[in-house]
């Protein structure tokens, strides 16, 4: 292979990455890619909400409700008559 | 049993915070955090589910799940008054045994019915489509949805065999209600076999047996099985003291008779029965002569039987039904305790093939 020829190969090769390159970045920059920075900001959450940290704190730990009473006179797949 | 999971927290529902709907305070001194605290809201619908859902509470009011107008009217018609209010015993009874069963949007879209094995279904997560095997078998479960899983009776439903569920055949305004406040279930925008089964309508069908008996049999007649009755119903106070509770013996049977409930959607001569828990004295603990027109209504019921096969014992051939004295409601069937409409559902026996 000539000399020419193979810089020629080289540089399209190189052209082509980057054009592979700037279209990803431009789909992203578009909004394609929903991770892609500042351009799609997050929406404010659109109802009035109320701090119930407390509640929570409680209710996602399996022990604290394990430990509760309430509900449990309860009978299970009782027959309802319905 | 009210464990909330992390995935439930990032939803729009948990995003609201606990307190929007259940009140309380933010504490984690656990009297005073549930001080005021209000666990079922959608109790009050309008005023919990309806800030964002109005377009389903506005009709959920007419609902029959929310009403149970079928039962306060069947109650009523073995009285002689004009509505239930009229009588405080008899409204009272209502309220405190039959109204319990009511449903409210989260007993069927977040957490088991109250009566059943209270509890969140799936840590608090809301439902779109309700499970049938949590929410509706809950209250369902000793007829039709009992029968229709196969838990009450003989085999399941082929449809449950299939995978279908309740909400695969019952319209959403089944549960959410029209508007229009109905007066029993029958008033309802019910499903029909021919919405799927379009080519057994015995005005086109081709084969013999639909072709033969049209409209005189529903369905239920030759592809339903046994079903669940319940006899000489009791109302007595609990032992706990929290209220009253009623009981009944039941019994497997399968019953064909007159149609009391002839409609242009139901013009049926024959349908499968089933006996609803009542007697005359049921609500002796209350007060007498609770029942003056008792004698006026048939104990026995059309049933829309929830259990059915394509191949069942009674169709397995023409004197298989037409010869088996068994499957005809009979005065045999009928009790001391059964009023005397109930003898207007029996039967002439069906002609004998054997001529």
């Amino acid at each position: 292979m000539n000399q020419p020829i193979a810089m020629r190969k080289w540089i399209l090769g190189l052209l082509a990455v980057l054009l592979v390159g700037v279209t990803i970045v431009g789909f992203s920059q578009l909004g394609v890619n929903p991770t892609a920075g500042d351009l799609v900001p997050e929406k404010p959450f659109p109802y009035n909400t109320v701090d119930s940290s407390s509640c929570i704190a409680c209710h996602t730990d399996e022990t604290v409700i394990a430990a509760s009473d309430w509900g449990k006179d309860k009978p299970v797949a009782v027959n309802t008559g319905g | 049993m009210f464990l909330v999971s992390e995935e439930f927290l990032a939803t729009t529902h948990g995003k609201l915070g606990c307190i929007s709907c259940h009140g309380g305070e933010n504490t984690l001194d656990k009297a005073v955090a549930h001080t005021e605290m209000d666990p079922y809201p959608s109790d009050n619908f309008d005023v919990s589910c309806g800030n964002c859902h109005n377009d389903v509470t506005t009709t959920f009011g007419t609902s029959i799940h929310y009403t149970l107008g079928g039962i306060s009217n069947g109650l009523l018609e073995f009285t002689d008054f004009t509505q239930l209010s009229d009588s405080e015993h008899h409204q009272d009874v209502f309220e405190n045994d039959c109204y319990k069963c009511h449903a409210t949007c989260g007993d069927c879209h977040v957490s088991r019915d109250k009566n059943y094995s209270n509890g969140l279904v799936s840590q608090h997560d809301f439902l779109a489509t309700p499970s049938m095997e949590e929410n509706c078998y809950a209250c369902h479960n000793a007829r039709n949805g009992g029968e229709f899983m196969g838990t009450v009776g003989f085999s399941s439903d082929v449809h449950y065999e299939k995978g279908l569920t309740c909400m695969d055949c019952h319209p959403t305004s089944n549960f959410h209600g029209t508007g229009e406040e109905t007066y029993t279930m029958w008033d309802e925008e019910l499903p029909s076999c021919l919405d799927c089964h379009e080519e057994q309508n015995p005005e086109t069908a081709k084969d013999t047996m639909h072709k033969v008996h049209g409209d005189s049999l529903s369905c239920q007649v030759c592809h339903a099985q046994a079903n669940n009755n319940c006899f000489e119903c009791h109302l007595d106070e609990k032992a706990d003291g929290s209220g009253l509770g009623s009981s009944s013996e039941s019994k497997i049977l399968f019953r064909v008779g007159y149609n009391p409930e002839i409609s242009e959607e139901r013009p049926y001569k024959y349908v499968v029965l089933r006996h609803i828990p009542s007697q005359e004295t049921m609500l002796e603990v209350v007060g007498d002569d609770m029942m003056p027109n008792f004698d006026e209504k048939s104990n026995w019921k059309y049933s829309p039987t929830h259990n059915i096969q394509k191949s069942t014992f009674q169709n397995e051939s023409c004197n298989a039904c037409h010869d088996n004295t068994r499957i005809w409601l009979s005065e045999k069937d009928i009790r001391e305790t059964d009023s005397e409409a109930s003898r207007e559902l029996i039967p002439a026996l069906p002609p004998s093939l054997d001529h």
